[in-house]
């Protein structure tokens, strides 16, 4: 039997004809483009699907971070987010007044430079200044460089005005404000009084005006004795050595510009 | 991928073994082709070496009856009939001129590749159970089996091994 299957299946040829139909499909085969390969592109798809993606959430995470906070504080208080982009990302208001200048200004998404024009050259604040009100502006900085930067430039849009105060903080110190409800440049102020008086509540700061608000601490430290170093400017780290170290923090400044810590 | 003359010196080679193969499965020439094609793109396609010409062969009897039994095992073909295969059912005839081929290609499936497997390829049990990944004792059950139904069929006149 044996023999027989072995020469059964020896009388199966494949034909000339087939290998050379063959032959030319492998030809056809080998001569075509390659194309990508068809299983690889389901999974390619996904992976450039989940790359996409990714870009956009860290994308948005970027765009949306807080890198640096610009608090200004007239009579109005208004703090202003800068994302890494110097894109305004955010903007707060603490007070009625700020929350009508703000909803005259449209600033998100500008630069914080021309946002901070927009706010010094509106109306609001031209007429506080010019009625001897007293502009603090603080930058908050999560990001060191870019704080450095704001701080520099709101120096330099502020170098002429009179009674305008410009410094940096630490973000610690800014949480701290704003767990108060005040924003930075009115919290710094608030602090000072309290050394000197416990009747002064954080509702009552956010509305007076910085003027009031500084008019009273001086008055204050008039009562208690308090030599003031300059009559026109109070200097804040001088002041800031009983605030527990909550206040704002020491360092060299100019005439307008307080750092914090160099 | 290997280069387009390996494959035609595969062809050459070991084209028979892939026809015999298709013939036990598929008993047309339009599947036939179609298998016996893919069989080689895929060696074609394969970049790995082969350890020796055993082996080779070995990977392309395992390809073919794969290639076989995914087609049996299609949606298409298990709900249509070729028109060569109802020209079969209508005038059933021996189209090898085979009485022993005819007789094996009558067998069920798992004998008949068993059958070609040792009789015709010559492995051992062991090395067909290899090559279908089965159990060696089922391979000799098979055998046995097989041998015994293609005596049945030819009118016992096998002389067994």
């Amino acid at each position: 039997m044996e023999h027989e299957i072995r020469q059964a299946f020896a009388s199966v040829h494949a034909s000339e004809q087939l290998k050379a139909r063959t032959r030319q499909r492998l030809h056809r085969y080998y001569a075509r483009p390659a194309p990508a390969p068809r299983a690889l592109l389901g999974p390619l798809c996904a992976a450039a699907a989940c790359c996409l993606l990714c870009l956009g959430l860290v994308g948005w995470r970027l765009f949306f971070t807080v890198t640096s906070v610009i608090s200004i504080d007239i009579n109005p208080s208004l703090e202003l987010s800068v994302n890494r982009f110097d894109r305004i990302i955010g903007v707060e208001s603490y007070n009625p007044d700020g929350e009508a200048l703000a909803n005259g200004l449209q600033l998100l998404y500008k630069s914080y430079a021309q946002a901070v024009d927009e706010v010094l050259a509106s109306e609001t604040v031209t007429a506080c200044l010019a009625g001897d009100g007293v502009l603090s502006i603080a930058v908050v900085e999560t990001e060191p460089l870019q704080g450095e930067e704001i701080l520099n430039y709101v120096t330099h849009c502020t170098a002429s005005t009179p009674n305008a105060h410009c410094h940096s903080v630490q973000k610690e110190e800014a949480d701290q404000a704003h767990e108060l409800g005040l924003s930075y440049g009115r919290y710094a102020l608030y602090i000072q009084i309290c050394q000197h008086t416990d009747s002064l509540t954080p509702e009552q700061a956010n509305q007076m005006s910085m003027r009031q608000l500084r008019d009273l601490l001086t008055e204050l430290q008039q009562k208690a004795g308090d030599t003031l170093s300059d009559s026109a400017d109070l200097e804040w780290e001088e002041e800031s050595d009983g605030c527990s170290g909550s206040g704002p923090g020491q360092g060299s400044g100019g005439h307008h510009r307080h750092g914090q810590g160099g | 991928m290997r280069s387009e003359a390996e494959v035609s010196q595969a062809i050459d080679t070991y084209a028979d073994m892939v026809k015999q193969i298709c013939i036990l499965h598929l008993k047309n020439d339009a599947d036939t082709e179609d298998i016996f094609q893919t069989v080689f793109l895929k060696y074609a396609l394969r970049s790995a070496a082969f350890e020796s010409a055993e082996h080779e062969k070995a990977w392309l009897i395992r390809v073919t009856l794969n290639a076989c039994k995914d087609l049996l095992r299609s949606f298409f073909r298990s709900h249509t009939l070729p028109l060569e295969a109802a020209a079969e059912l209508a005038a059933p005839e021996t189209p090898f001129g085979n009485p022993v081929l005819e007789a094996v290609l009558r067998l069920p499936e798992k004998y008949r590749r068993v059958i070609y497997l040792h009789y015709y390829m010559g492995y051992s049990a062991p090395q067909i159970a290899q090559i279908l990944g089965k159990n060696p004792n089922t391979v000799y059950t098979h055998l046995t089996r097989g041998r015994e139904m293609l005596k049945e069929i030819l009118g016992g006149d096998g002389d067994g091994t």
